[in-house]
């Protein structure tokens, strides 16, 4: 589903990214680890074309389709969403409104499903994620807890619909409730075998909650390391120095 | 206030209008055997032209050396300039009155105002439709029961010739002609405009509108409206202005004076989009009796330098003013407006909410006079203003408060919010493209505004607010 080869990105005169290579199938849950400052991060944002972050080299492809030209929107509707690690708050804007008006967008020509239904279904995501309903009329992510914008995000996700989701920093700061409904959002889209995951984190604990099909070792601004629970094993035992060059 | 009443199924779309609609122009041939420039010479053809009666003459010329005696205010956007010897001040469309029913209408005027949708307008939903072309009425109609009750709603040539008493009583009784530089100007050239009269107890359930359109290239618009809802009575009007986009500077320089009669009710709702190259100078003002309401509505987009200031002048105990005001500047614009309430009476109430956008550099400036007199005893104000920044955008806020009764009370709150770039990726990496990521922002913005809106107002509104925000530089 998504091919990156040797992607190189810079941020202003810096460079950040240094030749990243990654493929991910459908149904793919694929975990990254890496410590902080090591541009992760940056990769999720490189991939959704982030203004700030300027690609240097390399190839991003999507269903085998090169995405260079494509804008951030673009990208979103063909089916990658990018689930933030610090989600702004859209102030004045309900998150009902916001949302609807993403779904509209996304369906482009084709009719969206009406708004009783989409209603039903935003409800439905805010329970699984123990969110209240007050949060469909607040402006989404305002006066929320970090907890609470990560637990949004996931039901953003699931409210919208992908078929490749990047969720940057999911569990880093919650507390060991928000990450089970958090994991139980992520086991949830997966769900039909047809979507893929990328998560990137620091912290390797949510690898005890999830089943990933590949753990790949990220520092200095690319992947350096790949493979199972083994990789795992080898962080939580001596951190990262093995894979420090 | 009269309630919404539509006949079902003839909604106006307003949905389908392009801003190249707004920008399409007739070719304009008529202005041949007029003077460019402001002289005594235009001023009185213009007089001649329309057979005015001597009075009118007079406050013509006399505002003319007015004008010629007074600079331009040091406050505010620079009005350095605007050329006067560049200005057609008069032109007159087409020859012979106007007409009455749709049909009669010239087929090239028709084919404009028929792209702004005005015949259906009509048809659907309103009670009349004035609609001017240059300076001259072509089109006017009124149904035929708000003529029984005695309602008078005519261009105001006619209501000079017709009503010659009643317009003298009160013509530029509320804006003098020596109030400022620009009342003196429209005092020398104003040309066309709406007359509306409602008696004594009349109430008007449906809202009145008038279409002003300016078309040739450095036209200038000075039309006057006056309006005079009697005791007990209730009335609304919509204005809706627009202006095809050209390279001289266009002048608007028009007056709009209201007098609420005692426990009446009055709405005055204005879109104001005129060309981006236009000087918009209008002067709004509403004297209100005793407890009489007053509502401004007003939404102004277009022009390059607006300066506009919708004020109340709160006389009887009671009385009420209610000002709402949507601003939107784009590149190279300036809006300037604000609100100007003068409490006089005890127990008079003042409510301001002012929006302004400013987009692409575009400026926006709320200033406003909050002037509560000693006789104004237990008086509240509320002014709110609040100003939505996209990039490098500046919005100011100048509010003027004057204070001199201790029972009053006066509150001005005033926030901004700078839309971050961040903000801007969020909503795109959700599938919303960079316009409708803006307009997303703006409708959450303007929601509990919008709200309050008549229908077909806000409908035009949001749509010429899309249009803006669709970012085509000016």
């Amino acid at each position: 589903m998504l091919k990156i080869t040797d992607l190189t990105a810079q941020f202003e005169d810096q460079p950040i990214l240094t030749g990243v290579n990654l493929s991910v199938a459908p149904g793919e849950l694929h975990v990254i680890l890496g410590p902080n400052g090591s541009g992760k991060s940056t990769l999720g944002k490189v991939l959704m074309r982030h203004p700030q972050y300027t690609k240097s080299g390399g190839k991003i492809e999507f269903n085998r389709q090169d995405i260079e030209e494509l804008e951030t929107w673009e990208r979103a509707r063909l089916g990658i969403f990018l689930a933030h690690q610090s989600p702004p708050a859209v102030v004045g804007v309900p998150a009902q409104d916001m949302l609807r008006a993403a779904e509209k967008a996304q369906a482009g020509d084709l009719k969206p499903q009406s708004i009783l239904t989409f209603k039903k279904a935003l409800e439905g995501n805010l329970e699984k994620l123990h969110l209240p309903k007050t949060f469909l009329k607040r402006a989404i992510n305002e006066g929320a807890s970090g907890g609470e914008r990560r637990k949004m995000e996931i039901v953003s996700l699931l409210t919208l619909g992908a078929k490749l989701a990047f969720l940057d920093e999911i569990d880093s700061g919650i507390d060991v409730d928000a990450l089970k409904s958090i994991v139980e959002g992520i086991q949830e889209f997966l769900k039909s075998g047809k979507t893929s995951i990328i998560l990137v984190t620091h912290q390797e604990k949510i690898l005890k909650l999830l089943d990933p099909t590949k753990i790949h070792i990220f520092t200095g601004g690319k992947i350096v390391a790949s493979g199972g629970k083994e990789i795992a094993e080898e962080i939580h035992r001596n951190g990262f120095k093995k894979f420090l060059s | 206030m009269p309630s919404k009443t539509q006949d079902a199924g003839t909604q106006v779309d307003f949905s389908t209008l392009e801003r190249t609609d707004l920008d399409a122009w007739n070719s304009s041939t008529y202005m041949s055997g007029y003077d460019r420039g402001l002289s005594e010479k235009v001023v009185r053809q213009i007089s001649t032209e329309k057979k005015e009666p001597q009075w009118l003459l007079d406050h013509r010329l006399k505002s003319l050396a007015q004008f010629w005696s007074v600079e331009n205010p040091t406050w505010g956007p620079d009005l350095s300039k605007l050329n006067f010897n560049e200005i057609y001040f008069y032109a007159v469309a087409k020859e012979g009155d106007y007409a009455k029913t749709w049909a009669e209408v010239d087929p090239e005027i028709k084919a404009t105002f028929e792209k702004l949708k005005i015949p259906e307008a009509e048809r659907a939903m309103l009670a009349g439709v004035g609609a001017q072309y240059e300076s001259s009425n072509i089109y006017h109609s009124l149904k035929a029961e708000w003529q029984e009750l005695g309602v008078i709603f005519e261009d105001f040539d006619t209501a000079v010739r017709e009503h010659e008493a009643l317009v003298q009583r009160y013509f530029m009784k509320c804006v003098p002609y020596n109030d400022h530089k620009y009342a003196a100007l429209h005092g020398a050239v104003f040309s066309g405009g709406t007359f509306l009269y409602v008696p004594e107890g009349v109430k008007v359930t449906q809202p009145m509108q008038a279409y002003f359109r300016m078309n040739a290239q450095g036209m200038g618009q000075f039309e006057h409206t006056l309006i005079i809802i009697e005791d007990d009575a209730d009335a609304e009007y919509i204005e809706g202005c627009s202006a095809p986009k050209y390279g001289s500077n266009a002048l608007h320089a028009g007056c709009v004076e209201v007098f609420v009669g005692k426990n009446a009710r009055f709405r005055y709702s204005s879109v104001e989009n005129w060309s981006k190259d236009t000087y918009n100078l209008n002067t709004k003002r509403a004297i209100v009796a005793e407890d009489a309401r007053m509502e401004w509505v007003g939404g102004n987009m277009g022009s390059q330098v607006t300066m506009l200031y919708p004020s109340s002048i709160l006389v009887g105990r009671n009385a009420r003013a209610d000002h709402l005001s949507i601003a939107v500047a784009s590149h190279g614009q300036n809006q300037d407006t604000g609100a100007k309430v003068t409490l006089i009476g005890a127990n008079t109430k003042a409510f301001i909410t002012s929006k302004s956008i400013s987009k692409g550099g575009g400026i926006t400036t709320y200033r406003g006079l909050v002037d509560v007199k000693k006789t104004a005893k237990n008086a509240v104000v509320n002014v709110e203003c609040d100003a939505l920044l996209f990039g490098k955008s500046v919005s100011d806020t100048i509010p003027t408060i004057k204070n001199e009764a201790a029972s009053a009370s006066v509150i001005h709150e005033a926030s901004a919010g700078r839309i971050s770039e961040e903000v801007l990726f969020y909503l795109q990496t959700r599938g919303l493209a960079e316009d409708e990521a803006k307009g997303v922002i703006v409708n959450g913005f303007l929601e509990d505004v919008v709200k309050t809106l008549p229908l077909e107002y806000a409908v035009e509104l949001n749509r010429l607010i899309e249009l803006e925000m669709e970012g085509s530089v000016g």
